[in-house]
């Protein structure tokens, strides 16, 4: 067994903690209306900071998941810190499903 | 030395050591258990849950970063047993050469962090940017159904000439390791479509640094800045005062793309332990 308290591991962490809290914008996607994420991919793939991730939901024993079945994919607005708010993902989705807010002071 | 030197390197770089690369006794997943994702996508739901309130704990305070920042540096620990969530390593293309000679069989894949932010599905081989090493591909050609696009099996020299032809292309190569002491895969990255190079450069977790630094021969160095365009970490910048381009060492990861970019051979790879103040620079 490997003794962790005896090893020297890397910690960089790159962010400035003093800055922390930071206000970043607020992307809220409305599941009802987003149902196959993966087959229509057009906000993972027209947001040019590439802010939403796409995972497979639901995973069935030794099948592929079929993207055209709604509710097996799922997308999340994950990387919020790089959301400049073009809003290209509010206009591109078909659905309308997704809102952003920034709450200015 | 770096901490995977350190724990199984065995007096040499740990990832040109053979015993680094079949997991041994292992195993499939029984019939009963639940459902499982692929390797290295295990659980993508919570990786992603967790990825998604590291960001979210920007917005509270730095308390509440550094505790979720803990906590997926454990979360991988403890799914992947890679110690303190650094789950790759940056690799220049003549180690990558390496170790797919060392390494059988040999896979190509679909890459996983490019379906899940570019929605991209890379099913035939040409397309395919990500490699897999080791007994565990076995599980990918029995169920081609089950992992999109299946696998697809290369020699070693088939392998090398697909590592080169991604190296001209400018992606940048990694290690994955899927499992303590598991070398399962060579992955090509590049910000931001990689996940574990984003966190990296973001965040500071996920992908230690390689095992060399780049330096400039500035007698050779025409200033044409290929390598400059090449860098995915902002480690090489143009100085313009002189027309060469200059390396910050302390960003640079050691991939080697713009050593292998540069056209007139001016920039060569040294180890980092030749450099006193790099040596504890992962």
């Amino acid at each position: 067994m490997i003794d962790k308290s005896q090893l020297k591991i890397p910690t960089p962490v790159p962010i400035d903690l003093t800055k922390l809290p930071l206000k970043l914008p607020r992307i809220e996607i409305d599941y009802e209306k987003c149902t196959v994420p993966f087959w229509c991919k057009k906000c993972i793939q027209g947001c040019p900071q590439i802010v939403f991730q796409v995972y497979c939901k639901k995973l069935t024993k030794l099948q592929e998941s079929d993207p055209r079945e709604p509710g097996v994919y799922e997308v999340k607005a994950v990387r919020r810190d790089k959301c400049n708010m073009c809003m290209k993902c509010v206009e591109i989705c078909p659905e309308g499903a997704i809102t952003i807010t920034y709450q200015e002071d | 030395m770096c901490i995977y030197c350190d724990l199984w390197g065995e007096g040499t770089i740990w990832y040109l050591n053979p015993k680094n690369y079949p997991r041994h006794m292992y195993t499939l997943p029984k019939k009963s258990s639940t459902p499982r994702a692929a390797v290295g996508e295990a659980d993508p739901a919570g990786y992603i849950n967790a990825e998604k309130a590291l960001v979210d704990a920007l917005e509270k305070g730095p308390e509440e970063f550094e505790q979720a920042l803990t906590q997926l540096r454990g979360m991988m620990d403890t799914a992947q047993g890679c110690i303190g969530g650094w789950m790759g390593q940056a690799v220049p293309l003549r180690d990558a050469e390496r170790m797919v000679e060392i390494s059988n069989p040999k896979g190509l894949i679909g890459c996983i962090c490019r379906k899940g932010m570019l929605g991209l599905e890379e099913r035939t081989p040409a397309d395919m940017t990500c490699m897999g090493l080791g007994v565990g591909m076995f599980k990918w050609e029995r169920w081609p159904e089950r992992y999109k696009g299946g696998v697809h099996w290369v020699s070693t020299e088939e392998a090398k000439e697909w590592l080169r032809d991604l190296d001209r292309r400018g992606f940048m190569h990694s290690l994955m390791m899927f499992g303590p002491r598991f070398i399962g895969g060579i992955c090509n990255c590049d910000y931001p479509a990689c996940d574990a190079l984003a966190m990296r450069l973001d965040f500071g977790f996920n992908m230690l640094k390689g095992h060399h630094v780049a330096v400039v021969d500035y007698d050779l160095c025409n200033g044409c800045g290929i390598c400059v365009q090449r860098c995915q970490f902002g480690a090489l910048k143009m100085n313009v005062t002189q027309d060469k381009a200059n390396i910050d060492h302390m960003r640079c990861f050691g991939c080697g793309l713009c050593e292998t970019g540069c056209p007139r051979d001016a920039i060569s790879l040294v180890p980092r332990v030749e450099f006193p103040a790099l040596k504890e620079v992962w």
